[in-house]
């Protein structure tokens, strides 16, 4: 394959891996409570992500290092360890989310007991897993998902008020709202922000470009997938925070679950409509899913120096691949208790903002190191990103319990 | 680097000593007024689910399987309700929620079944009891 065509996938690729159930659900949410208000916040953490992704997979194509090996060396075993397991705690929570959301669109389709589905999801995504080299396994989820770009039609065609979705660019606090109302806004404000900044990209970012065998050549590739891809992609999770804001809070409905997201889509384009968002968003959530199980045990292989990746055979990496097996199943365990797969995905956003600034300092740490990194280590732009993000990652991991809380767990 | 991640972890530690502390802030009908928005939304829901299978955007088997699911979450919402703390003050609002929940239930049963919207729905005025009741139940400022 040719390096435009590579770019050009990759760039697809980011951006229909851009969305995953977490990040549906706030935007959504966002929308419907607080109209175009909060789009400066999806702006703001597609920032962050694109600064600490491509600082991510920077140090992997220049030193072929990925996250978890740095945070062992640079943060010590005990500190590190901590990190580790709140990262898989988090991981086994989104993964859950995620097969939680592909049980009930598979129910949306063919009706049948929920519980079968998630039975089902494990199965499939195991031998998917298992059977599919890592680059499809990316392509095939990624392209999927763009299938969502037609919440941008329905957005379109249903004419929202342009301007004052302009002026959600620029941030404002809740005008003449109780302290409740502020205190929701800044919540869902977290919120959205830690679902697009979601940790377990970063993690899987930086080990795919080591799967992907990335050199120092691969820079630019790095810096071009990452902006361009997460641009687009964000693109798509500021159309939810418009279709929100423009469709369901008029409807009165606050949407929380796939199916209530796809009744905007059906709405402007019918049965097409439906099909599409359908099937975008079983891509979106079924590659998050595999991402997700697969951040965990990469995650745990790295940190113990075992051997690992999709790109070595299976006998090669026993433990690694056990580990994936067992996060997998254990998320589906967890949707089988019977909890309610949405509260899963409250939880797991939650959870990931305390472990961002865990996982991002000693990052940051390494990319600025020019003895490390040479020639590519951070210029000022990603040296004054980084820090700006970590502090404000830091803050939004203070604030988070209190305002999870405060808030009644977001509801109000 | 280890002072930083100590100073990370007192920080999260500090977030949850305030969070306990959150509690007293709550205001009395906060649990009861979530939940009726909980059906609120749910009754809107139905109403649209309904308009768009009368329009035939959404196919009958399409409508049988989101009334299944939506009626799970009404189920979800309606114990919700009962376990909700409903001060005095607040009783009417709580039997209005328990009345519009149980006639949720009996609609959505029934889209389940027959995949098919009536012609005449009661939904419309069913949401605007439901957000009624949930302003009443707003705090003051």
């Amino acid at each position: 394959m040719g390096k435009a065509a590579e770019v050009f996938l990759g760039i697809l690729t980011a951006m229909g891996g851009f969305v995953e159930i977490g990040e549906l659900v706030f935007t959504l949410t966002a929308g419907t409570r607080f109209g175009y208000r909060l789009l400066w916040v999806c702006v703001l953490g597609t920032v962050g992500i694109m600064a600490y992704c491509e600082m991510a997979g920077r140090v992997a194509a220049v030193r072929g290092r990925p996250v978890f090996s740095l945070v062992r060396e640079r943060a010590g075993f005990a500190a590190g360890a901590v990190t580790l397991v709140a990262s898989l705690v988090v991981s086994l929570l989104t993964c859950a989310a995620e097969i939680g959301g592909i049980a009930l669109l598979w129910q949306l389709v063919s009706d049948g007991p929920f519980r079968l589905f998630v039975l089902l999801a494990f199965a499939a995504f195991a031998i998917v897993v298992w059977v599919v080299p890592f680059q499809w396994i990316e392509r095939v989820f990624g392209l999927g998902g763009l299938m969502m770009i037609v919440f941008a039609v329905a957005l379109v065609s249903i004419g929202p008020d342009w301007s004052e979705m302009a002026r959600g660019f620029v941030p404002r606090a809740t005008s003449g709202g109780s302290s409740r109302d502020t205190l929701l806004y800044a919540y869902v404000a977290v919120a959205l922000m830690s679902s697009i900044m979601l940790p377990y990209e970063t993690y899987f970012y930086a080990s795919g470009g080591i799967e992907d065998d990335w050199k120092p050549q691969d820079v630019t590739l790095n810096r071009v997938v990452v902006l361009a891809g997460f641009g687009l992609g964000a693109l798509l999770s500021m159309v939810l925070v418009g279709l929100g804001a423009s469709f369901f809070a008029p409807h009165g409905i606050d949407p929380q679950a796939p199916a209530t997201a796809a009744l905007a889509a059906s709405d402007a384009l019918g049965r097409t409509g439906l099909a599409f968002a359908l099937g975008g968003m079983f891509f979106a959530f079924g590659g998050a899913a595999i991402e997700t199980c697969l951040s965990g045990a990469y995650n745990l292989a790295q940190f113990a120096g075992w051997p690992w990746g999709k790109h070595l055979q299976q006998r090669e990496t026993p433990r690694f691949t056990l580990a994936w097996i067992v996060l997998l199943l254990l998320a589906a365990l967890l949707v089988l208790t019977g909890i309610d797969p949405v509260q899963v995905v409250e939880y797991s956003i939650v959870a990931s903002v305390v472990v961002l600034p865990l996982s991002y300092f000693p990052l940051l740490m390494v990319a600025k190191d020019r003895h490390i990194m040479g020639s590519h280590a951070n210029g000022w732009l990603s040296n004054v990103l980084g820090w700006f993000y970590l502090v404000l990652v830091t803050l939004a991991a203070a604030a988070a319990l209190p305002l999870f809380f405060l808030t009644h767990e977001g509801q109000g | 680097m280890r002072i930083s991640f100590r100073l990370a972890f007192l920080l999260l530690a500090g977030g949850c000593v305030a969070a306990q502390a959150g509690g007293a802030l709550d205001d009395e009908a906060a649990e009861l007024r979530i939940a009726v928005g909980l059906l609120r939304s749910q009754a809107s829901e139905l109403a649209l689910l309904e308009q768009q299978a009368q329009r035939g955007q959404v196919p009958p088997r399409y409508v049988r399987a989101h009334a299944s699911q939506l009626l799970q979450a009404v189920e979800r919402a309606g114990k919700q309700l009962s376990q909700a703390r409903t001060p005095l003050s607040a009783r009417p609002q709580a039997e209005l929620a328990q009345a519009a929940a149980r006639e949720l239930t009996g609609e959505l049963t029934r889209l389940r079944s027959s995949g098919r919207a009536q012609e005449a729905s009661s939904r419309p005025s069913l949401r605007a009891r439901l957000q009624q009741a949930e302003q009443a139940l707003q705090p003051a400022s």
